[in-house]
């Protein structure tokens, strides 16, 4: 049950590792192989590390037999979207404008994962500035595509993350998430991602996109890894200031536990009635509940504002945030920029400071209103995407204007959310599903999507690579 | 100004204003590109405002300084 045939999960890998039935030289040898045969057909990597992934592994591999074994993620090969501070490594946000851009030091997710004992393996395309919507093809590096059918989206802005994760090239990935980021390339590449409650995760050292909404989380091929990989990366970072200063839980610990008494609003109408998603989303979203339903959890219906006036809220924020982050590369290297991207965020020099206070207002309405759903119900299920996975090559500049967004409500209420696979359309691409906790909790998603994911028994399909 | 009428703004001239004051330079695809999006947005910000909202509804994120010997805990 992972990305490739050859490949464990990480939490497969981990607890190989530790009884010394896996080595990490040759579990790393395994995905440089894969990268080395695939990845010339998906672009997912800007840069593959392997030699400095072979020298870590090595590394990694002598200290676990001399009994230093650090925990779940030490000798697991896990991969960067590019938009983290790395020490000694260009970070470029996929722009021209920071080609030659080099921090000083590493982000503190990097630096936890190192902690951890990963084995760092490369760095993954993004969107460029990680702004939403369409593959960009003019960014500084061309757009990573779908392994399940290399001529559709992934999904971004965490594209690379999706694609490699999918494609077995890494056994975990590292992504953001300010609107849909992580969500949106986990469920139309068929994975597990994790956007988590605002400030759980530091944001230290990752290339800002909207002060208000941006995450950093993890993505895997299953919720359990995810589990592993946020309890690495989760935790109060004095140099983040709206890192949150709470005591983490054991994410693993609890995650076979049974779901009796839990209790799950389906939030249908935001994909029935505000959206008329198509057929084979409504069943496989419809089926998340029942599969929910036959493991004990109590399934009840969520109701909230129309998904229009979520996304307007979004729509107004978020570029807005991101054109003042931009605002001076905008206007002095505005010709280093892609035109989808340097676009996308002019809209934000179109928003009036009384639209985006009014905007924010609305925000604090919404947000009170997940609140009163979540007095009612311990988890909100609902679709991670509207439509199929569109072409790669689908030019339209402003995409996300014309339909709403279903993964914006909660980066607007900052609860933790996660999206794991919840089926497949009838020409085999996959399904995405979006379950949300309560503030904090995101040890009760991820038992809720561990045992989904046990029952449905989805992954086991995996996509066919074409060497290239 | 008197009576039950609003104001009509002259979106155009806003627009054409905003663009300018962005200090970013378009071509003309992008400006008709934009425009579009700018309609769009114009009835996003409408969408956002609700008649007779509460003073007390306060705009999210809250800023708020700590408490003292928060940072020493």
């Amino acid at each position: 049950m992972s990305a490739a045939a050859e490949l464990p999960t990480l939490a497969d890998a981990a607890r190989q590792i530790k009884a010394g039935d896996l080595s990490p030289v040759a579990l790393t040898e395994a995905c440089l192989d894969r990268i080395d045969r695939y990845d010339g057909q998906i672009n997912a990597f800007h840069h593959v590390l392997a030699d400095e992934a072979r020298r870590t592994a090595a590394a990694a591999e002598s200290e676990i037999r001399a009994g230093n074994y650090r925990g779940p993620l030490h000798g697991i090969p896990i991969a960067l979207k590019d938009v983290f501070y790395f020490k000694g490594h260009k970070t470029t946000a996929s722009s021209r404008v920071l080609r030659d851009f080099e921090a000083d030091e590493d982000a503190t997710v990097i630096k936890r994962l190192k902690d951890a004992g990963a084995i760092l393996i490369g760095i993954l395309d993004t969107y460029e500035f990680t702004f939403g919507g369409r593959p960009t093809f003019d960014a500084l590096y061309p757009p990573a595509r779908n392994p399940w059918d290399i001529s559709k989206s992934t999904g971004g802005s965490s594209s690379g993350s999706g694609a490699a994760v999918a494609a077995g090239f890494c056994l975990g990935a590292l992504g953001s998430d300010a609107g849909g980021s992580i969500r949106t390339p986990a469920a139309l590449n068929g994975i597990a991602g994790m956007k988590p409650t605002y400030g759980r995760v530091s944001a230290y050292g990752d290339i800002p996109l909207s002060f208000s909404f941006d995450c950093v989380g993890p993505m895997a091929w299953t919720s359990e890894d995810c589990a592993l990989m946020l309890q690495a990366l989760a935790g109060h970072d004095p140099k983040d200031p709206t890192s949150v200063d709470t005591p983490v839980p054991d994410y693993t610990s609890g995650i076979n536990g049974d779901l009796a008494g839990i209790k799950i609003g389906m939030l249908r109408h935001f994909y029935t009635d505000d959206f008329d998603a198509p057929l084979e989303i409504v069943s496989a979203i419809d089926g998340v509940g029942k599969t929910l339903a036959s493991l004990g959890a109590e399934i009840g219906e969520a109701t909230l504002s129309p998904l229009a006036d979520w996304h307007a809220v979004g729509r107004i924020i978020l570029p807005a945030e991101a054109f003042a982050i931009h605002e001076d590369n905008l206007q002095n290297r505005w010709e280093e920029f892609g035109p989808l991207a340097r676009n996308r965020m002019m809209l934000g020099s179109l928003v009036r400071a009384v639209d985006y206070i009014q905007a924010q207002r609305r925000r604090t309405e919404l947000t009170a209103e997940m609140e009163q759903a979540f007095k009612r119900f311990d988890i909100i299920v609902t679709t991670a995407m509207l439509v199929p996975q569109p072409p790669i090559d689908d030019k339209a500049p402003f995409p996300y204007l014309d339909a709403p967004m279903i993964v914006v409500p909660f980066n607007l209420t900052l609860h933790p959310c996660h999206a794991v696979r919840a089926g497949f359309f009838t020409d085999g691409m996959p399904i995405g599903a979006q379950i949300a906790g309560r503030h904090w909790d995101e040890a009760t998603v991820l038992r809720v999507a561990h045992a989904f994911e046990k029952a449905a028994g989805l992954l086991d399909r995996r996509p066919v690579l074409e060497t290239g | 100004m008197s009576g039950d009428k609003k104001p009509v703004a002259d979106e155009d001239a806003i627009f054409e204003g905003m663009v300018r004051a962005s200090g970013v330079p378009v071509t003309d695809r992008e400006r008709k590109n934009l425009r579009t999006a700018y309609s769009a947005l114009m009835g996003m910000a409408a969408q956002v405002r609700k008649s007779g909202r509460s003073w007390e509804v306060r705009m999210m994120p809250n800023f708020t300084p700590k408490p003292p010997g928060a940072d020493d805990r």
